[in-house]
């Protein structure tokens, strides 16, 4: 069979290539293989390994229950599998906990010569019955899954496990969106897993630490697990019997849906009422429990004046890590917040310090770069103000300044919102007032702010040190840019600026600057100034970047010239 | 293309002469003043103080009429925009408006509050690549309501404006707006010295041109006087003219009632006052 070079463009769209980091990985065919076979789902006259005909060695369901031997007998090739606590030993003449339930009614059992594999380990009897029948109350619908995605799940069934497919893939297919992770979570263990699979086909195994098998099938990387009821700070998984208690540690209902292409969607936590075209919203599991809990708390206190117990939401303080991607989903535009959450969130900011700084600072990269960061910032402040303790006295702080409409966290805000989506210069806006409360002179009428770049500067000196982490080239820009933010750059001085410190530096500046005017007040001045600024921004960019362009320089200033001369002529 | 005026008062500055700023009030003084300093190849500004540019519906109509005569006219001339005794706001919304030149006068605020707005509008125009004029120390008289005492700028008041950054300074030297009374002790050149040995070499500006001497003006524009604004000499001829006009009975002859006709007299006046003008601060063919 012709290996053929798969077009990452085909696979990841067009602008694969900006969006490469959110996958997390640097080298997609490294991810999925370089070898792969893009018909190998085509059961046709190629080969299919290890069946020749799928229908003549599928199992077929029995009339009566099969029955398996009390320990389940060991190939000689696989180590004993031995119970731990997330797997627990099966009883001895317990029943088998996977399903063997009635998959397709009227096939003659298969006779004793062809009968499958030795018992594969049982586990506990699901609470949820596998049918072809959807549990009752589901609602009606049938997902496309594609077919590399079905072999997986067939072959778990052909050994008797149930399975589902979970998690986001889940919500993708429902909205009828391109799916390119699928994730299958199941009854099985992880050992019967890699036992199943590992011979089978192509797989990866670094995220076995996490109780996840990678199954390459096709051009598809369909990861396969064990019912999992958390994963703990340090990346290990707890396993479990359910399905239920595996979609209950996904904290957000609308990740909570799980589907059997045999038996239907299982929503036991109510998420498909947050999925939609429109939107998708996130609601932590059981929040109507907590509203409740908290509004009747609230009302005792009211009569009874003691003080309430804080309230958190169980799924977000088992799972701190969601604040942050509920933030990140916020701040791209691709979920909403449900009401009580995010003030659940904020009234728990503290739950991501369990969090390492440099996962957090993983993280709010990405939330800083998304197009809703105002918003974000404003709706998640106490989260922000976690991650940055030193923006907290920002918040209702008046400048007593006619230029000001804002207060300088709402202004902060709008600022990081208009500037040009760079790392550097959107941490610098975020950061660029954090002077202005020690630098704070109240005249009366007005306020002044003398020296407050300087201690900004400071200030955000030990904030890189002591609460976020960033790569010091990040670091040494954002620090220029905090203390220049008030240089004057105009077209007339831009040149010498240059010189004094080089095109990228400028460039970054005057982006800056750029969001920072603007986000003073709605004057139209001020969008005409911004407008200017982000122009000579991009004129600055076009002679190309380099820090500290001493030896580009007198290139580089010429041609700057020329755009002056051009930019006065234009009167701008 | 109207332009900013720092490079036109660098130049009068360097050239010890002056730019005329004449205000404007209508379409017939706009043209006036374009058509003369195109003959005269001087630099000009045209001023235009809030109330006439309400009078004139809006900066916005100004700025139309002003760059559609400028093009049809064929003007080659430098020729600023400016926004004459502008408060804050109105200082903004003729930015907006595509003025080229702006005065924020702040002169009659609390020097502080006067430092706050100048320093704000600096950068504005710096990024803009507009002129600012800042005053310090109330000019005297009364003009479109703003009436002043005539007081002598404090030198350091003025230093600290100047280092701010705007194009020019207009500093109180006990001229006034409108008519000079007959006691007017003259222009204290001892403060206009001692506010240039502050400021350097920044352009001056001199407010309330009309009725000055003429020998006091040559003065004042050797000591770094850049900048001569006029505006009741050319009201005061234009309503000469008019007045001339009407008494002969000329409106009431054949077609004399057509506005055309009856606004030349004061058109040619403004015309005549304003090539006066030009060639006393000596700007005739510096253009």
């Amino acid at each position: 069979m012709e290996k053929k070079h798969i077009d990452l463009s085909d696979i990841l769209g067009d602008d694969y290539e900006e969006d490469e980091e959110e996958y997390g990985y640097e080298d997609y065919e490294e991810y999925i293989g370089d070898d792969i076979y893009t018909d190998h789902y085509d059961y046709g006259d190629e080969e299919l390994e290890p069946f020749e005909e799928y229908d003549d060695v599928m199992p077929a369901p029995p009339e009566k229950k099969r029955e398996y031997a009390a320990k389940p007998v060991r190939s000689e090739e696989k180590p004993a599998v031995h119970a731990t606590a997330e797997s627990p030993e099966p009883a001895a003449n317990a029943e088998p906990s996977h399903d063997t339930g009635a998959d397709r009614p009227g096939e003659a059992a298969i006779p004793a010569a062809n009968k499958a594999p030795a018992a594969p380990e049982t586990l506990a009897k699901p609470e949820h019955e596998f049918s072809d029948e959807p549990p009752k109350g589901s609602p009606s619908v049938t997902l496309e899954v594609p077919l590399p995605v079905m072999e997986i799940i067939d072959i778990l069934r052909e050994h008797t496990y149930t399975c589902y497919l979970v998690g986001e893939c889940v919500t993708l297919m429902y909205l009828g969106e391109r799916v390119m992770d699928f994730d299958i979570a199941c009854n099985a263990s992880l050992d019967r897993i890699i036992a199943i699979f590992d011979e089978r086909f192509k797989t990866r195994e670094d995220l076995l630490s996490r109780g996840e098998l990678i199954i390459i099938n096709g051009a598809m990387g369909i990861s396969v697990a064990p019912y999992r009821s958390r994963i703990d700070g340090s990346g290990k998984p707890i396993y479990c019997k359910t399905i239920d208690e595996d979609l209950h540690r996904r904290t957000f209902t609308a990740e909570t849906v799980a589907y059997n292409p045999y038996a239907g969607i299982y929503d036991p936590f109510d998420g498909l009422s947050c999925i939609s075209e429109e939107k998708t919203i996130l609601r932590a599991i059981d929040e109507e429990i907590y509203e409740k809990l908290e509004t009747e708390q609230f009302t005792r206190k009211k009569k009874s004046r003691e003080e309430p117990k804080k309230i958190v939401i169980e799924a977000l303080r088992d799972n701190p890590e969601c604040v942050l991607i509920a933030m990140q989903k916020y701040a791209r535009g691709e979920a909403e917040v449900s009401p009580y959450t995010l003030k659940n969130i904020n009234d728990n900011a503290e739950l991501i310090d369990m969090m390492m700084p440099m996962e957090i600072a993983k993280y709010f990269r990405r939330i800083i770069l998304g197009r809703r960061i105002t918003e974000t910032l404003l709706n998640f402040s106490e989260v922000v103000f976690r991650i940055f303790p030193a923006l907290k006295n920002q918040r209702g702080f008046d400048q007593k300044s006619d230029y000001q409409e804002y207060t300088l966290y709402e202004h902060t805000a709008k600022a990081v919102g208009y500037a040009f989506p760079d790392y550097a210069v959107r941490l610098a806006l975020l950061l660029h007032g954090i002077g202005k409360y020690d630098c704070a002179a109240d005249r009366g009428d007005y306020m002044t702010f003398y020296g407050h770049s300087e201690r900004g500067v400071m200030l955000a000196k030990d904030v890189f040190e002591e609460n976020y982490e960033a790569d010091p080239a990040v670091v040494e820009r954002v620090l220029f840019m905090i203390m220049h933010h008030d240089d004057h750059i105009s077209p007339e001085n831009v040149v010498q600026y240059t010189e004094f410190c080089g095109l990228e530096y400028t460039r970054l500046l005057l982006l800056m600057q750029s969001a920072n005017i603007r986000a003073k007040s709605s004057d139209p001045v001020n969008e005409r100034v911004s407008s200017t600024l982000r122009q000579l921004a991009d004129h600055v960019a076009t002679l190309g970047a380099a820090p500290r362009a001493q030896t580009r320089r007198t290139a580089t200033i010429d041609g700057l010239r020329s755009i002056t001369d051009l930019m006065g002529r234009n009167g701008i | 293309m109207l332009v900013s005026a720092k490079d036109m008062l660098n130049k009068a500055r360097d050239g010890k002469y002056a730019v005329g700023q004449f205000n404007i009030n209508n379409l017939e003084w706009t043209k006036a003043i374009l058509l003369t300093a195109q003959e005269c190849n001087s630099p000009v500004i045209l001023g235009v103080s809030e109330g006439a540019g309400k009078y004139m519906c809006g900066y916005n109509t100004v700025v139309g009429m002003t760059k559609g005569m400028i093009d049809t006219l064929g003007i080659t001339v430098p020729v600023a925009l400016h926004l004459d005794h502008g408060t804050y706001e109105g200082a903004k919304a003729c930015i907006n408006a595509g003025f080229s030149s702006i005065m924020f006068d702040g002169s009659h605020l609390p020097f502080e509050e006067n430092f706050a707005k100048t320093t704000a509008l600096v950068n504005t125009c710096e990024v803009l690549g507009l002129s600012l004029e800042a005053e310090v120390g109330a000019i005297g008289g009364e003009e479109d309501g703003v009436v002043g005492m005539g007081e002598c700028a404090d030198p350091d008041e003025c230093k600290k404006i100047a280092d701010l950054g705007v194009t020019m300074l207009a500093a109180g030297i006990g001229n006034i707006h409108g008519k000079y009374p007959e006691n007017w002790p003259g222009l204290s050149f001892e403060t206009l010295e001692k506010i240039k040995a502050k400021v350097g070499d920044m352009p001056l500006v001199l407010h309330g041109g009309t009725g000055i001497p003429d020998d006091q003006i040559k003065k004042a524009i050797s000591l770094g006087v850049a900048k001569i604004n006029v505006n009741t000499e050319c009201q005061l001829v234009f309503q000469e003219a008019t007045r001339k006009y009407i008494e002969a009975g000329k409106d009431l002859q054949g077609k004399g009632f057509d506005p055309r006709k009856l606004l030349a007299p004061g058109f040619e006046a403004i015309k005549a006052k304003v090539k006066e003008k030009m060639e006393l601060f000596g700007s005739v063919g510096k253009a």
